[in-house]
C-alpha cells in the first residue's frame, strides 16, 4: 500500500496551468509511491486551489534527495533575500 | 490460465456503468464481460490509492479476457470530476477513503454483479496497494467471496497509534473471521509492506488455520506490475499474473 504520508501548507501565491496563471492557496506535500520519476518513493508538490482542488492541481514530482536540494537552496535564496530586505 | 489459440473466438465488452453503493449512493463503475454463450464466475476489483485509473481499466478488461465477469468501482466517484491522478491526489489529502465506505461500495458491487442472469454464483475479489488491504478487510467482514487476491496491502497490519477514524482497525486484528481462500502477492523489496509485516500477516491466518497461499518476489517492491510506472518488474509481473489466474481457476471454476 503507498504510505499516506501527506502533509499540508496553506500558502499564498500563483501557478501557471496549461493557459493561465491562477491563485494558489495550499499546498499538499506527499512522500509516496511517485506515478511518472524513477525512484522508489518520491516527494509530490501538489499545488492548488481550494475552491476547485481537483481541477486546479499544478504537481511536481521529485525524488527524496531532489526535495532535500531544493529545501537547502530555498533556505540559501531566502536567507539572501531576507538580508537585501534589512 | 488460459491461453487463447489463434483460431479461438475471443469477445468481451467493456463500459462504465452505474450502480448502488449498500448505502444507497449511485456511483460509477467499469464493466467488462465476455462475449462467449455461457455463465461465468464474477471478480470484482478494488483500484489502487493511485485511482480509477486507465491501469484498472486494463486490469477490467484483462480478467473479462480469461473469462470472468468484472466489475471496478470508482471510490473516488464522490470526490469530484476530474482526471484520475488529480482526483486522487485530492483523496489522499483527505487521508483516503473510510473502511466503512469501501465496504459498502464494495458489497454494492458484488450485489450488482451476482445478480447478472450470466453469472454462474462465484465470486472473487483482487486489490493492489490499499486496494490489497481492502480486499484482506473484505475478507474478514462478510462471507460473499469464494477466492481473494490481496496484492501488497499495506497497513493490513496497524499498530494502534497508526489506527484513525477513517481506518479504525487493523485488518490484521480480524483474521479470525477471514472466510474464503487467500492468494498473497508481496514484493520483498516493499517498505509498505514490508517482508516483516508479511511474515506476521501469514503467522496470524496459520493460526487461525485459513486457506491461504503467499508468494514473495525478491528484486521487486511495491507495485510491481503496474506497467506504467518505474517500479515496474516484467519477470515478477508475469509470473504473478500466471498464479493469480491460477488460483482463480482453481477456486471459482471448480
Amino acid at each position: 500500500m503507498c504510505t499516506m504520508i501527506a502533509e499540508r501548507a496553506s500558502i499564498q501565491g500563483s501557478g501557471k496551468t496549461e493557459n493561465a496563471w491562477i491563485s494558489i492557496d495550499s499546498c499538499d506535500i506527499y512522500y509516496d509511491h511517485p506515478d511518472h520519476v524513477d525512484s522508489e518513493h518520491a516527494i509530490t508538490l501538489s499545488f492548488s486551489n481550494q475552491l476547485d482542488p481537483i481541477n486546479s492541481r499544478i504537481s511536481l514530482e521529485i525524488t527524496p534527495e531532489s526535495a532535500k536540494e531544493i529545501i537547502r537552496k530555498i533556505k540559501a535564496a531566502l536567507s539572501k533575500g531576507d538580508s537585501l530586505e534589512r | 490460465m488460459k491461453n487463447y489459440k489463434t483460431h479461438d473466438y475471443e469477445g468481451l465488452i467493456a463500459e462504465t456503468i452505474q450502480f448502488n453503493s449498500a448505502n444507497g449512493d449511485s456511483i460509477n463503475a467499469y464493466f467488462a464481460k465476455p462475449l462467449h454463450k455461457g455463465k461465468f464466475p464474477c471478480v470484482v476489483l478494488i483500484h489502487h490509492l493511485p485511482g480509477w485509473d486507465e491501469l484498472y481499466k486494463e486490469f477490467t478488461r484483462k480478467f473479462a479476457h480469461h473469462g470472468y465477469i468484472a466489475i471496478c468501482p470508482d471510490l473516488y466517484f464522490r470526490e469530484g470530476n476530474g482526471s484520475p491522478d488529480d482526483v486522487a491526489a485530492e483523496v489522499r489529502s483527505k487521508g483516503g477513503v473510510s473502511d466503512e465506505q469501501v465496504i459498502e461500495d464494495i458489497s454494492g458491487a458484488v450485489d450488482y454483479i451476482s445478480k447478472l442472469d450470466i453469472s454462474d454464483g462465484k465470486i472473487g475479489l483482487f486489490g493492489t496497494c490499499s486496494g490489497g488491504r481492502h480486499a484482506f478487510l473484505l475478507g474478514c467482514s462478510t462471507d460473499k467471496f469464494d477466492a481473494i487476491v490481496e496484492c501488497w496491502g499495506g497497513n493490513v497490519i496497524m499498530d494502534e497509534s497508526s489506527t484513525n477514524e477513517k481506518q479504525p482497525v487493523s485488518p490484521s486484528s480480524l483474521t479470525a473471521n477471514f472466510s474464503g481462500s487467500l492468494l498473497g502477492i508481496f514484493g520483498n523489496e516493499d517498505t509498505s509492506p514490508n517482508p516483516k509485516q508479511v511474515n506476521e500477516h501469514e503467522r496470524l491466518l496459520k493460526a487461525e488455520n485459513k486457506d491461504f497461499v503467499f508468494h514473495r518476489y525478491d528484486g521487486a517492491g511495491h507495485g510491481f506490475n503496474y506497467y506504467d510506472r518505474p517500479i515496474y518488474r516484467q519477470e515478477q509481473s508475469v509470473d504473478s499474473w500466471v498464479k493469480i489466474f491460477d488460483f482463480l481457476d482453481n477456486k471459482l471454476r471448480s
